[in-house]
């Protein structure tokens, strides 16, 4: 009998906590074919599993139109050399564009908002709707039958003072 | 050594300036910022604009407090050293980020053991003098949950 083939999984992210939330999501991994995007050359030493590909963008915000485009492009790329079956990020603007470009070409698409946005979902993670085709919140007070979904956050005690209010604390 | 971090898109240069200005006060001479690509430099501190992510490790390993914005990146990985930190948010009215949730999270985490939060910058010089050095940040952000693991992995599965 022929083993299934491996899903070949893009991860992308930018830099700083969008990649600590990222390497939290490895596990979820598991039995995939790997591919991680992020933005800096020294996050590689992250990695659980050396032997995976490793793929370096610029940083771009939304605050720079020219740094978006040159991103974009660059995004294309990668997405053209891995030809992902799935592309799961956490986010922000890398991720997003990751998902735009991936899901015009029929991959399945997993957005997870950011845990450091707590009071409402990210402007990239809104933006990220309509290109997901998983939609999830770390945040249970911001899950709505519309979606986002919500299935508990990659650091199951981040937070939380004054929370009971809305909820989210699960601590 | 303190070490001042503020990561490594937009500059923060209100906390950066508030702990030099101390620094200066106090004649301390131990005082590291980095300080993102910005103009102002300090002037009493030694500093980097940019870092890498295996110095930033070293530099944190060495230092007795670290004084950072509330980014999740920086205090989870602050968190894995057991040092003392001093928070202060980043405020969008400013444009030193996209919308509040640095400062929502500031709000929620003022209780914190270990973990001072100053909402300002006239805030930190105050605590900068009564910081408890010793007092290490009772935070254990714990693992992910395993609901989300299973839910994405059954996605990815399909």
């Amino acid at each position: 009998m022929r083993t299934p083939k491996k899903t070949r999984l893009l991860a992308v992210s930018s830099g700083g906590g969008h990649w600590v939330q990222l390497q939290r999501m490895s596990e979820a991994f598991e039995g995939c074919d790997v591919s991680w995007v992020t933005v800096r050359e020294g996050y590689r030493v992250d990695l659980k599993n050396q032997s995976d590909r490793f793929f370096v963008i610029p940083d771009a915000t939304r605050w720079n139109k020219v740094g978006l485009v040159f991103l974009l492009f660059r995004v294309i790329l990668v997405v053209i050399r891995v030809r992902p079956h799935a592309i799961v990020t956490t986010g922000a603007a890398p991720g997003l564009l990751a998902l735009m470009v991936g899901k015009m070409l029929g991959c399945r698409t997993c957005w997870i908002d950011s845990i450091a946005n707590m009071e409402e979902m990210s402007l990239s993670g809104r933006k990220a709707r309509r290109w997901a085709s998983l939609w999830l919140t770390q945040w249970s007070h911001l899950s709505t039958e519309e979606g986002p979904e919500y299935h508990g956050s990659v650091l199951q005690n981040f937070c939380v003072e004054d929370a009971g209010e809305q909820g989210g604390c699960e601590a | 050594m303190i070490l001042v971090t503020v990561g490594m898109q937009v500059p923060f240069d209100r906390l950066c300036k508030a702990v030099d200005d101390w620094a200066g006060r106090r004649g301390r001479d131990d005082v590291f910022i980095q300080t993102g690509e910005t103009e102002w430099i300090p002037s009493h501190s030694e500093y980097t604009r940019m870092i890498r992510p295996d110095e930033f490790r070293k530099l944190m390993e060495q230092a007795q407090l670290l004084v950072m914005h509330v980014g999740v990146g920086s205090i989870v990985t602050a968190s894995e050293y057991g040092t003392p930190m001093l928070l202060m948010p980043r405020r969008e009215s400013l444009h030193e980020t996209r919308n509040d949730h640095q400062y929502h999270a500031a709000l929620r985490m003022r209780n914190t053991e270990g973990m001072s939060i100053a909402l300002d910058e006239d805030d930190v010089p105050r605590m900068l003098d009564e910081i408890d050095w010793k007092k290490k940040p009772e935070v254990d952000f714990g693992s992910a949950s395993p609901e989300l693991i299973d839910r994405v992995s059954r996605f990815l599965e399909k």
